[in-house]
C-alpha cells in the first residue's frame, strides 16, 4: 500500500523531466520549422499565424539565377571544404608532434595552438588584416581560407590529439619492427584507424569555415562571396523568403555531406573494427 | 638526429599559421597602443584606452557587450548543465536526442541570426502568438525583442546555438562520471539529486567552467549578432570597434585597436584561466580513475 | 645470425635506464632476459630493434654496426607484450602486412599465411576479426606475423605475461618447436625463471640496467656469481663452516634421522616436496625434499637430526661479493 504515494512522486517527476526535454526539443526545432514555412511562403501578413498565400517565388528565383547559385555554391562550398581539408592534414600532423614527441617548447606550442578558441575572429581580423594587405592576400579566396583555417584549426588539433592518443605509438612501432618505413608505418596502420575522428573533425573545422561572416568581409573584401556574405544583405533589407531560402538550401547540403561522412566513418569503424579508438 | 627533427618538421605548418594569428594580436595591441608609423604615430600612449573608458558611448559599448556575453553565458551553461543532468538521468545521451541537440551546433550565426528575426521580431511568430491568445492588441505593444537596447533578442539567440553547446561539450563526461561513481553513490545511501550535487557536478566543474569561459568571450566578441540584431544604440563592442576601423578619418583606428585590445586581455585572461581549469580537470579526473 | 651490444648506454632524460651493457649471441641461439620489470629489459629490445635512438654504445647485427639504420632495415622483429595487433585488418591480413610492406606477390602471401596459421595451429582463421579471438589465438597471430617478417632475430617481449598457466606452457612449446624449426636466433624477455631456464641456451639476468651474469641455465643456477643471482632462482643456505661461508641449495642438504647437534624446528608439506626447517649450531637452515622421502624419514617438530651436506653451490663466497 505504502508504494502508491511513491510511484505517484517518481511519475509525477519523470513527467516533469518529459515535458521539460519536449519543449527544449520544440525550442529548437520550432525555428528551424518556420523558416522552412518562410520558404514557401508568399504572404503571411500580421496577424496569421500561418501563411495566407504560398509560392515557390523564393526557390524558383534562386534557382533561376543558377549561374549565381552555383557560383556561391561553389566558392562558398569549395572555400569551407578547403579549409577543413587543410585544417585536416595540419591537424593530423599537430597532433601527432604533439602527441607523440617530447621536445622543448612543446608546452608554448600547444598553448599558442588552442589560442584562437579563446580570442575572438573579429580581433584577430582587424588585427592581421594590414598583413594580408602587404602580401597581396586581401580580397583573394586564398586570404580567407588561410583566415579561416586559423580559427578553425584549433577544434581539428583537439580532436585529432584524443584520436592520436587514444592509437599511440604502439602500432606503429610495430609496423616499423615487422618492416614498415615511418611514412607507410602512418599510412597503412595509424591513418585507416583514424579515418572516423578525421572525418569528425573535417565536419568541426567544416562548420567553422561556413559559418564565419566578419572574417570572410574583412579579408574577402566582398569579393569573395560566401553564403553569409550573400545572406546578411537580405537579412538586413527584410527580405525573409529569400534568406530563408538560402538558408535552407545551405543546411541541407551540409548536412547532407555529413550524413554521408557519418554513414562512411559507421560503416568504416565496423568493418576494420576501430571503433574502440573513438 | 632525424627524430629529434621530426616534431618540428611536423609542425611546420601550425608554426606559419600561427606566426599569422601572432602578428595579428600583436599589430592589434601595438595600434591601440597608438602606434602606427604609417600614419605619422609613434609614441606609445594608453590615452586610447582612457578614452574608450570614459566616453559615453565607448562606455556603454563596453557595458552592452560584457553583459550579453555574461547573461548569455550564464544562462547557456546553467540551462545546459540542468538539461545535460535531465538527459544523463533519463539515459537519453545517444540516439535521436543528440542529434537535435547537434543540430544549433551546425547551424551559423548568421542563420540563427534569421531566426530570432522569425521568432522574436514585432512580426513574428511569439508576437502573433500573443496577439492570438489576446494578450496584446496591436503589433507595437509586443515588446521589442531585438533591435532592442536590452540586447534581449541577442542573449535569446545566443541561448538557442550555446545551451546544446554546452550539453554537447558535458554530456560525455557527465554519463561517464555518473554510471562509474553515481551508483557508488547510490550505494552508499545518497539520493539521486544529492549524488548528482555532491558527486557528479564537483567532478564535472571544471569542464563546465571551460564551456562558460568559451561562451563568454565568443558571445563578447562575435560580431554577427549584434550587428545583425543589435540597437542603434548601445552598440557592441565588435560593432563599435569595426566602425572605428572603418571610419574614413584613418586617426580613429587606435580606437579600433583599443576597444579591440580589452577585449584581448578579458580573452587572453579567460584563456589563462581555462588552461589551468583544463589542466586541473585531468588531473582531478586522473586521480578518480 | 649474431648480435653483439658494446657499452650500450640509455638514459630518458636523468634517469639511465641501461648501464654500460655487453651482450653477445650467437647465430640460432635461444637467449632469454631474465629480471624484474623496470630493469631495462624491454629498453634493451627496443633498442636492438632501433625503436629507441637515445643513447651511446654499439649494436652489431652479423658485426655491422647498427647506429642509425632504421628500424625496418634491421631485420629484428618484436612480439610485444600487448601483441599489438593491428585492430582494423583480420588475422590474415595482419599476418600478410609484412609481405604486403615488401611487396610479395599476392599468391605467395595467400600460401605463406595459411602456412604459418598452420604452424601456429589456427588453420582456416584468416578472415577471422581480431575483436573474436581469444587471448591465446591473438597470441599465435601476433606469433605467425613475426614470423612472415622473415626476421634475423626474434625478439620476444614477454608475449605470454597475460595468459594463464596452461595456455603459457602451450606458447612455450611452441616458441621452443618453431625455434628448433626455423633456426631462427630468437631473445626472450621473461621475469619467469622456470620458462626461462627451460627455453633457454643462455640467461642474461638483469637488474637495474645491468646484466648480473650471463651463463648456460645450469652455470646460473649452479654457479651464480653473486647471491642477487643465487636467490633469483631459488632459494639458498648459507652456512658458516669454520670461517668459511659455504652455499647450498635446500635441495642439496640432506636430514639424517640419527643427528645429535641439530633439530627439526618446522616442517612444511606441499604434495610433491615438502620443506623441513632445521636449527643447526651454524644457523638456522631450509632442507627441501619430495613428498615421499619426508613420509619415510618419518620426522617430526623437535626431533633432533643430523645434516648432510650433499652438493655445494657457486664459487668461492669472497669471489662473489667483490662482484656485488
Amino acid at each position: 500500500m505504502r508504494e502508491e504515494p511513491e510511484k505517484a512522486v517518481k511519475k509525477r517527476r519523470f513527467m516533469i523531466t518529459d515535458i521539460i526535454l519536449i519543449m527544449f526539443v520544440l525550442a529548437i526545432i520550432l525555428p528551424v520549422a518556420v523558416m522552412l514555412v518562410w520558404t514557401v511562403t508568399e504572404r503571411w501578413a500580421w496577424p496569421d499565424l500561418w501563411p495566407q498565400v504560398f509560392s515557390l517565388r523564393a526557390l524558383d528565383g534562386i534557382f533561376q539565377r543558377s549561374e549565381v547559385l552555383t557560383k556561391l555554391f561553389a566558392s562558398s562550398i569549395i572555400i569551407s571544404s578547403a579549409v577543413a581539408l587543410l585544417s585536416v592534414a595540419i591537424g593530423t600532423m599537430t597532433a601527432r608532434a604533439l602527441v607523440l614527441y617530447e621536445f622543448p617548447g612543446k608546452g608554448l606550442v600547444y598553448f599558442l595552438t588552442v589560442l584562437p578558441f579563446m580570442v575572438p575572429a573579429t580581433v584577430f581580423a582587424m588585427g592581421v588584416q594590414i598583413t594580408f594587405i602587404k602580401l597581396g592576400l586581401n580580397n583573394t579566396v586564398a586570404g580567407v581560407v588561410i583566415a579561416h583555417l586559423i580559427c578553425s584549426l584549433p577544434y581539428g588539433v583537439r580532436l585529432l590529439m584524443d584520436g592520436t592518443a587514444a592509437v599511440g605509438a604502439r602500432l606503429e612501432e610495430q609496423a616499423r619492427v615487422l618492416g614498415a618505413s615511418a611514412g607507410q608505418a602512418f599510412f597503412r596502420v595509424t591513418l585507416p584507424i583514424l579515418i572516423p575522428v578525421i572525418l569528425s573533425a573535417f565536419c568541426m573545422s567544416y562548420i567553422v569555415s561556413f559559418s564565419q561572416y566578419f572574417l570572410t568581409l574583412l579579408i574577402g573584401g566582398g569579393q569573395v562571396k560566401t553564403f553569409t556574405i550573400v545572406m546578411v544583405p537580405y537579412l538586413q533589407s527584410g527580405d525573409r523568403n529569400i534568406a530563408c531560402a538560402y538558408s535552407v538550401i545551405f543546411l541541407c547540403i551540409t548536412l547532407a555531406v555529413f550524413a554521408i561522412f557519418e554513414k562512411i566513418a559507421d560503416r568504416w569503424s565496423r568493418n576494420t573494427d576501430t571503433a574502440f579508438y573513438t | 638526429m632525424q627524430r629529434k627533427l621530426t616534431p618540428y618538421i611536423l609542425l611546420v605548418p601550425q608554426i606559419v599559421l600561427t606566426i599569422f594569428f601572432l602578428i595579428g594580436l600583436i599589430t592589434g595591441i601595438t595600434q591601440s597602443l597608438g602606434v602606427i608609423p604609417a600614419f605619422g604615430l609613434r609614441e606609445p600612449t594608453l590615452f586610447y584606452y582612457k578614452e574608450i573608458l570614459t566616453k559615453p558611448d565607448m562606455v556603454n559599448s563596453v557595458l552592452y557587450s560584457l553583459r550579453i556575453a555574461l547573461f548569455s553565458a550564464l544562462f547557456s551553461t546553467a540551462a545546459g548543465v540542468l538539461l545535460c543532468a535531465l538527459l544523463v538521468n533519463g539515459c537519453r545521451t545517444k540516439g535521436k536526442m543528440m542529434r537535435i541537440v547537434q543540430l544549433p551546433i551546425i547551424v551559423p550565426h548568421v542563420v540563427v541570426a534569421l531566426f530570432a528575426i522569425n521568432i522574436c521580431s514585432q512580426n513574428g511568430l511569439l508576437a502573433r502568438l500573443a496577439y492570438a491568445f489576446g494578450l496584446i492588441g496591436e503589433q507595437q505593444q509586443f515588446p521589442a525583442l531585438i533591435y532592442d537596447a536590452g540586447g534581449f533578442g541577442i542573449i535569446l539567440a545566443y541561448l538557442w546555438k550555446e545551451i546544446p553547446f554546452i550539453i554537447y561539450f558535458v554530456i560525455a563526461l557527465m554519463a561517464n562520471i555518473d554510471g562509474k561513481l553515481g551508483e557508488a553513490a547510490v550505494n552508499l545511501g545518497a539520493g539521486k539529486v544529492q549524488t548528482f550535487l555532491r558527486v557528479t557536478l564537483p567532478l564535472c566543474a571544471s569542464t563546465i567552467s571551460s564551456g562558460f569561459l568559451i561562451i563568454f568571450v565568443f558571445a563578447l566578441g562575435a560580431y554577427e549578432l549584434p550587428f545583425i540584431l543589435g540597437a542603434t544604440t548601445p552598440k557592441a563592442l565588435p560593432v563599435q570597434a569595426y566602425i572605428q576601423y572603418t571610419h574614413p578619418d584613418l586617426r580613429n583606428r587606435p580606437y579600433a585597436m583599443a576597444l579591440n585590445g580589452l577585449i584581448i586581455v578579458i580573452s587572453l585572461v579567460c584563456a589563462g584561466l581555462y588552461f589551468i581549469l583544463m589542466t586541473r580537470s585531468q588531473k582531478k579526473l586522473a586521480g578518480k580513475k | 645470425m649474431s648480435l653483439r651490444i658494446e657499452n650500450l648506454n640509455v638514459a630518458f632524460g636523468e634517469t639511465k635506464v641501461l648501464h654500460d651493457l655487453c651482450l653477445d649471441i650467437a647465430d640460432g641461439e635461444f637467449i632469454s632476459l631474465l629480471g624484474a620489470s623496470g630493469c631495462g629489459k624491454s629498453t634493451l629490445l627496443k633498442s636492438i630493434a632501433g625503436l629507441l635512438e637515445a643513447g651511446t654504445g654499439k649494436v652489431l647485427i652479423d658485426g655491422k654496426e647498427m647506429n642509425g639504420i632504421q628500424p625496418q632495415k634491421r631485420g629484428t622483429v618484436i612480439v610485444f607484450q600487448d601483441l599489438r595487433l593491428f585492430p582494423h585488418m583480420t588475422a590474415g591480413k595482419n599476418i600478410a602486412f609484412p609481405m604486403r610492406i615488401r611487396g610479395v606477390q599476392k599468391e605467395r602471401q595467400k600460401e605463406t599465411v595459411s602456412r604459418l596459421l598452420g604452424q601456429v595451429q589456427l588453420t582456416g582463421y584468416e578472415d577471422r576479426k581480431i575483436r573474436e579471438m581469444s587471448g591465446g589465438q591473438m597470441q599465435r597471430v601476433a606469433l605467425a606475423r613475426a614470423l612472415a617478417a622473415d626476421p634475423r632475430l626474434l625478439l620476444l617481449d614477454e608475449p605470454f605475461s597475460g595468459l594463464d598457466e596452461r595456455l603459457r606452457a602451450e606458447m612455450g612449446e611452441l616458441v621452443r618447436k618453431l625455434h628448433r624449426e626455423n633456426r631462427l636466433t630468437t631473445v626472450l624477455v621473461t621475469h619467469d625463471k622456470q620458462e626461462a631456464l627451460k627455453f633457454s641456451d643462455r640467461i642474461a639476468l638483469m637488474s637495474g640496467g645491468r646484466i648480473l651474469q650471463y651463463d648456460t641455465p645450469r652455470n646460473i643456477f649452479r654457479h651464480p656469481i653473486n647471491r642477487e643471482v643465487a636467490e633469483y632462482f631459488g632459494r639458498m643456505n648459507y652456512i658458516r663452516d669454520g670461517g668459511k661461508e659455504i652455499w647450498v641449495r635446500p635441495f642439496d642438504l640432506r636430514i639424517i634421522p640419527s643427528g645429535e647437534d641439530c633439530r627439526v624446528k618446522d616442517i612444511v608439506f606441499m604434495g610433491e616436496t615438502a620443506e623441513v626447517t632445521v636449527d643447526t649450531p651454524g644457523g638456522e637452515v631450509l632442507c627441501m625434499m619430495t613428498g615421499s622421502d619426508l613420509e619415510a624419514l618419518g620426522i617430526a617438530p623437535g626431533d633432533p637430526v643430523g645434516i648432510e651436506i650433499g652438493r655445494k653451490t657457486g664459487m668461492a663466497p669472497a669471489e662473489g661479493r667483490e662482484k656485488m
